[in-house]
């Protein structure tokens, strides 16, 4: 029975009593305890099981929690089963509840947790496809607590940076060497954090404009952490205030969000990263991911593609990326289908597709002509877009390149654009309620005698898609002139009913402009928003919805906020406004190209940039660094022999704090680590991506944290560190007086419960206040263990709506009706105006050339800072090859740390295709050296076959750690040999190129956005 | 292009005898094991819905105790060529507790039976001497195997523990692509029957007469004539 005809069919417990379809009962009679034991020595005892009646029975030796898994970032949730004696997480399978781990119809909050688990048992009787599931990573967290190499003890360096050598001391010992500084390692004075932070001087002189010394604090983060990156950011930005805060998105495939955005806002600072709708779409293209693979949630994406294979025989999908994965199945080839391309091509896909399809007139003519929502109302259209939009081209007119607009006809606003009537052929505003014509170009009397040559968006495009012809763009991707058009034809066959969703892959340097032609061929067919098309509203959190940190009852950043001056040091900003730029005005010279690149378009906050900056002295280095659960040296493409030597040195960089569970290949360099709480023993709070609704992932530690105490007897973790040195300095939003309630009152933060808390309670009265869970909701889901940590914080009616939250792991917004009409229903639409000319981005001038970017995708070859063509330095006899990197399906560089997952493939591979291979007489299975025009190298095995874009050599990421428990650890004279099988492998981001034509230390960029890029890049081989 | 479900339909039409390939369509073994109208618990995997992802294979490591490299499920792949065209080939594997199992009549101590109650087949601990007889007997590679902390032979048991106290196999309860069904193929309104009857699924080596509890939609003739090895070189990583 399928759950949603359950749900309608009644009350949960008529249909329980009635219609359980006559499965079995289990009973403990058939089969005894006893011999469980002899034929199942090693398993685990269940959690609960369930008697005759079907009532479930806690197991009195066990407990039962929701929380949030950690195995990667995608923010699933948990259900897990924790032994009471042992304070083990024993096994961690999905949260029903949650949006992401039970595709389709996730369990109603009012779904009591015991009824919840009837209904995922097999006496229920009911249709299996409701479980709710974690991938393998999920599955295999609980083994992380065990492992030898994480750090639970504060440690302080021995030796130099670098050398894993560590002595165990005090967290007391720890605040106040680096709250206080001095000659802690018998190297020279090293200024403490509070002196950094009390000093009002420029950090540079030289450099004016990036603010004063407490700025020489770097603190660098990851992703997807929710509140308690939230926590962090809390304090570097209002505590603290530096600008100097980094993280990985801008190396992982931040381009491709914001190129995303340029197709639908008219902005150049937002984020748009559609999914498809597998559950109606015709036809869907998956390119640079593949279903679920790289951050839409890999349990969803895979259950959602499973079923849209299964259940729907009008579904087809086709995922295009440089190396077969094991999302289209030979069983289901009739449906999907493997499209190989060359690393670096997918824009030169997106055009020639997006040729054939206006050329041939395949476009949705109606939804691109019409100028307004009122005209697509009128035509049954959701959305509208500004394909009909004249765009000025009269060279030297203020608006060259701008829309004409209502001011300058002089018939209304400047915000008002100009349109053609389709009908009548007369200028009239945008706001026309009538259809607009897309093609015009030429000279147009706008009034007062004034003529300009205008032309439409749309005409743009047409003849921006028609510079390159079909041959050379299909050259470039590697794909066939028939295929293209297959792909075109069949795109443009299904109506609205056709998406296209990427994530990360499309990496090359024009990751963002592939990302603006991707959405653009959405918008040709009128994709968005629409029933069987682009998803826009997946992954949306209740911090992105609502404020949750400024009531309904708490207001948690209610403080003074420390000032906050400069530009961060990776230089987002506008570099005209900048110090260097008015300096060379002043002087008489050309104020172009900047010294060093500038994000005019997007602050990335990129880590790897920031410590290109540092390592480059350029506008200054840090004087201290905080890195928290984040691994750049390993991670970011290119970085590592960029900037080490600037880390290794302490006369460089003074002090460096890790906050991690884990020594990595970053943080190996600190010379202290505070231990960080590990997965369960976690608050945590946060979105989860892939959802296709509004909810929020929230848990309380479910285990005892396996780190030190503090002297007060508090658990030591991030948050309490990050307390504790405010306190000590003295900065605002922590200690007394922390932040205020609704109602004025001050309130402290003293720990961690101290901000989740109130943080919770907001969740739960957001919107409509939640209820109150019944008794057994908290005993079975071991709320009752932190309750009195709501108590002691919350006022009395406050604590029943909180706690029923954390009784079903989270709060989740209930979708009925998905659909209204041939749309999405309206709290699931991103209803906005469809960019075919981005405006903004035209107004953005490039750092180098000082040229301003243009307002529509632009296909190139791929360029330099500079704007040098990478091919015309490192050419084709060369470096034949392209490279391309993926993430495994389990294997990351964080689940390494995991046994079960070390343990499903010794190592990864150097992939090619056979023909290639065969040119270089490598076969399957030779060794082999990848090489880079850095002059470095990957050594590994190969695999040669036919699963590989020709031209291309790809290689798998999260192998090839040399430390994170790869190699020997020394703590206080004891050695804890390195785990070899977290080293075998190679990790193909240290070898990988940077930018030459920038000076110093660099990193290779996307042209649009700045983001680190990594793939279409010149690499050779070499058989060893 | 080739819809492979249809040519399985057209070959089971009567197409089989001009192949001379044989077919053993799973119709039989499940009439002689409905015959005997006991609980006989199974498992169905819809290979279309399997995307390789392995989160079975951990969690059964995870709740069987086995060690990470000691598997009683494990998810072979390779690619396929078709037409010139590549695909990925998931394929899951696990102990087929088969109706007629050619381990427990190879057992010198009777520690590995199959129970009267529900079907499952069971390797008793405390009197498996580890002689690997039933290893060796079995047709299917590496579905049994000497678990390294106990000394005694280990198997895919349908997660007995969990599976007799109503709750489902934990490879069932987190397969992500719900491609795994489980349940009692002699009750005809479980999903496992009606999968079956919608479905006519194969098993692994039907030659081998051993009549598996293991049944796969999407399964070619070929393909489930074909030997393979939980312990295949584990080679795609992707």
């Amino acid at each position: 029975m399928d759950r949603r005809d359950f749900l309608k069919a009644g009350s949960v417990a008529a249909v329980m009593t009635t219609g359980t379809l006559g499965a079995k009962a289990a009973t403990k009679a058939s089969t005894s305890d006893a011999e469980i034991s002899r034929y199942a020595p090693t398993s685990l005892t269940p959690e609960y099981y369930f008697d005759q009646d079907k009532q479930l029975v806690e197991n009195p030796e066990q407990r039962f929690a929701f929380s949030k898994c950690f195995g990667c970032f995608n923010v699933c949730g948990a259900r897990v089963s924790i032994d009471n004696k042992t304070d083990k997480v024993l096994r961690a399978v999905g949260n029903p509840y949650t949006l992401t781990n039970n595709a389709g119809q996730p369990f109603t909050m009012e779904t009591p947790p015991k009824e919840a688990m009837l209904q995922l048992s097999a006496v229920s009787g009911l249709s299996q496809s409701n479980r709710a599931t974690l991938c393998g990573r999920g599955n295999a967290v609980p083994d992380a607590f065990e492992d030898k190499h994480r750090i639970t003890r504060c440690l302080k360096r021995v030796g130099k940076r670098g050398e894993n050598r560590w002595q165990s001391i005090s967290y007391e010992q720890l605040l106040k060497e680096v709250i206080e500084g001095g000659d802690l390692f018998g190297e020279g004075k090293v200024e403490g954090l509070r002196t950094i932070h009390d000093n009002p001087a420029l950090a540079n002189p030289r450099y004016p404009d990036f603010g004063p010394v407490k700025n020489q604090l770097l603190v660098s983060t990851s992703s997807e952490q929710g509140a308690r990156a939230d926590f962090l950011h809390r304090f570097v930005k209002e505590s603290w205030g530096t600008p100097n805060i980094g993280n990985k998105d801008s190396y992982c495939g931040h381009q491709q969000v914001a190129g995303c955005a340029l197709g639908c806002f008219d902005a150049v600072d937002e984020m748009a990263l559609p999914q498809v709708d597998y559950e109606e779409t015709k036809f869907a293209i998956f390119i640079g991911t593949n279903p679920g693979l790289s951050g839409n949630g890999l349990n969803v994406g895979s259950r959602r593609l499973a079923k849209a294979r299964s259940d729907r025989p009008d579904f087809k999908y086709v995922v295009i990326d440089p190396i077969l994965r094991s999302l289209t199945s030979e069983v289901d080839n009739s449906q999907g289908e493997w499209l190989p391309i060359v690393s670096g091509g997918d824009t030169a896909l997106m055009f020639a597709m997006m040729q054939y399809i206006i050329n041939h007139d395949r476009y949705r003519r109606a939804y691109l002509e019409a100028p307004s929502q009122a005209c697509a109302d009128a035509i049954g259209e959701i959305n509208y877009t500004n394909a009909t939009y004249l765009v000025v081209k009269e060279p030297g007119h203020p608006l060259f390149n701008q829309f004409l607009t209502a001011e300058a006809c002089g018939v209304g606003e400047a915000e008002i654009k100009m349109v053609i009537d389709k009908a009548t052929g007369q200028l009239v505003t945008g706001e026309s309620e009538q259809p607009a014509e897309l093609f015009y170009k030429g000279k147009l009397a706008i009034g007062n005698g004034v003529e300009l040559q205008v032309e439409t968006a749309f005409s743009l495009l047409k003849h921006r898609v028609n510079e390159t012809s079909m041959r050379q763009l299909s050259e470039r991707c590697g794909i066939s002139v028939a295929k293209i058009e297959e792909l075109a034809k069949e795109f443009t066959s299904h109506g609205r009913s056709v998406a296209i969703e990427t994530n990360t892959g499309c990496n090359a340097s024009d990751g963002g402009q592939f990302a603006f032609a991707m959405i653009m061929l959405a918008t040709l067919v009128g994709a968005h928003n629409a029933k069987g098309g682009m998803m826009h509203m997946g992954g949306v959190g209740y911090a992105a919805m609502y404020d949750i940190y400024d009531g309904p009852l708490y207001n948690l950043m209610d403080f003074e906020h420390a000032s906050l001056t400069g530009f961060n040091a990776e230089r987002s900003g506008d570099y005209e406004l900048s110090h260097e730029y008015q300096q060379k005005l002043a002087k008489g010279l050309d104020p172009y190209p900047a010294d060093q690149p500038w994000n005019n378009t997007f602050v990335q906050d990129n880590s790897g940039e920031l410590l290109v900056a540092h390592a480059n002295k350029n506008p200054f280095q840090f004087k201290a660094w905080i890195t928290w659960a984040t691994n750049p040296i390993y991670g970011c493409s290119g970085l590592q022999d960029q900037v080490e030597d600037s880390i290794k040195d302490p006369k460089q960089l003074g002090l460096i704090i890790a906050l991690d569970p884990y020594i990595n290949e970053t943080n190996v360099f600190a010379d202290y680590i505070v231990p960080d709480s590990l997965q369960y023993e976690q608050w945590a709070n946060s979105r989860m991506w892939g959802s296709e609704f509004v909810g929020d992932v929230a848990c309380v530690p479910v285990v005892t944290s396996r780190n030190v105490k503090t002297a007060q007897g508090q658990e030591v973790n991030m948050e309490q560190f990050l307390i504790d040195i405010s306190k000590a300095i003295g900065l605002p939003g922590f200690g007394e007086k922390a932040f205020k309630d609704v109602e004025g009152r001050d309130l402290p933060i003293h720990e961690p419960a101290d901000f989740y808390v109130p943080l919770f309670a907001n969740i739960a009265h957001t919107g409509s206040v939640l209820p109150s869970p019944t008794e057994e909701d908290i005993a079975f889901t071991s709320v009752d263990r932190v309750l009195p940590l709501f108590k002691a914080r919350l006022k009395p009616e406050e604590v029943g709506p909180t706690a029923y939250m954390l009784t079903r792991g989270g709060r989740y917004e209930r979708v009925d009706e998905r659909y209204e009409g041939e749309f999405f229903n309206p709290m699931m639409r991103m209803d906005t105006q469809f960019q075919v000319y981005n405006e903004s981005l035209a107004r953005v001038k490039d750092s180098y050339s000082g040229e301003f970017n243009d307002g529509q995708p632009v296909y190139d070859v791929d360029r330099f800072w500079d704007g040098s063509a990478v091919r015309a330095l490192w050419k084709v006899n060369e470096y034949p090859f392209n490279l391309s990197t993926f993430k495994l399906h389990l294997r990351s560089p964080y689940s390494v740390a995991l046994p079960r997952i070390t343990a499903l493939g010794e190592t990864n591979y150097i992939h090619l295709h056979e023909d290639d291979a065969a040119k270089f007489d490598i076969k399957d299975g030779d060794r082999a050296q990848v090489l880079s025009p850095k002059g470095k190298y990957i050594e590994g095995i190969v695999q040669a076959d036919k699963t590989v874009a020709r031209n291309t050599i790809v290689v798998g990421m999260g192998y090839g750690h040399w430390c994170f428990g790869a190699s020997d650890l020394e703590v206080d004279g004891q050695v804890i040999p390195g785990i070899p099988s977290r080293g075998t492998g190679v990790c193909p981001n240290p070898f990988n190129i940077v930018d030459p034509s920038r000076k110093g230390a660099s990193l290779y960029r996307d042209k649009t956005f700045g983001s680190t890029a990594r793939h279409g890049v010149p690499v050779a081989i070499r058989k060893v | 292009m080739l819809d492979r479900r249809r040519t399985l339909k057209l070959l089971a039409g009567g197409a089989i005898a001009t192949t001379g390939m044989m077919f053993i369509p799973a119709d039989p073994v499940i009439a002689d094991i409905r015959r005997q109208g006991k609980k006989r618990l199974a498992m169905v995997i819809d290979l279309g819905r399997c995307n390789g992802c392995k989160a079975c294979v951990v969690s059964c490591g995870i709740e069987n105790g086995n060690l990470p490299d000691e598997h009683r499920t494990q998810v072979p792949q390779h690619s396929v060529d078709l037409n010139g065209k590549q695909y990925v080939f998931n394929l899951p594997l696990l102990c087929n507790n088969c109706d007629k199992p050619s381990c427990v009549s190879v057992c010198p101590t009777g520690a590995t039976f199959k129970r009267e109650q529900d079907g499952i087949v069971v390797v008793d601990s405390q009197l498996c001497i580890g002689c690997n007889y039933c290893i060796q007997a079995c047709p299917y590679d590496g579905v049994r195997f000497t678990h390294s902390a106990t000394g005694t032979v280990d198997k895919c048991n349908f997660c007995i523990q969990r599976t007799s106290r109503g709750l489902l196999p934990a490879c069932v309860e987190t397969c992500t692509g719900g491609a795994r069904v489980f349940g009692d193929i002699n009750d005809p309104e479980s999903e496992v029957s009606r999968l079956i009857r919608q479905h006519r699924p194969l098993v692994l080596q039907a030659g081998k007469q051993t009549s598996p509890n293991v049944f796969y939609i999407g399964l070619t003739q070929d393909e489930s004539n074909r030997a393979n090895s939980i312990n295949s070189p584990q080679t795609w990583q992707r």
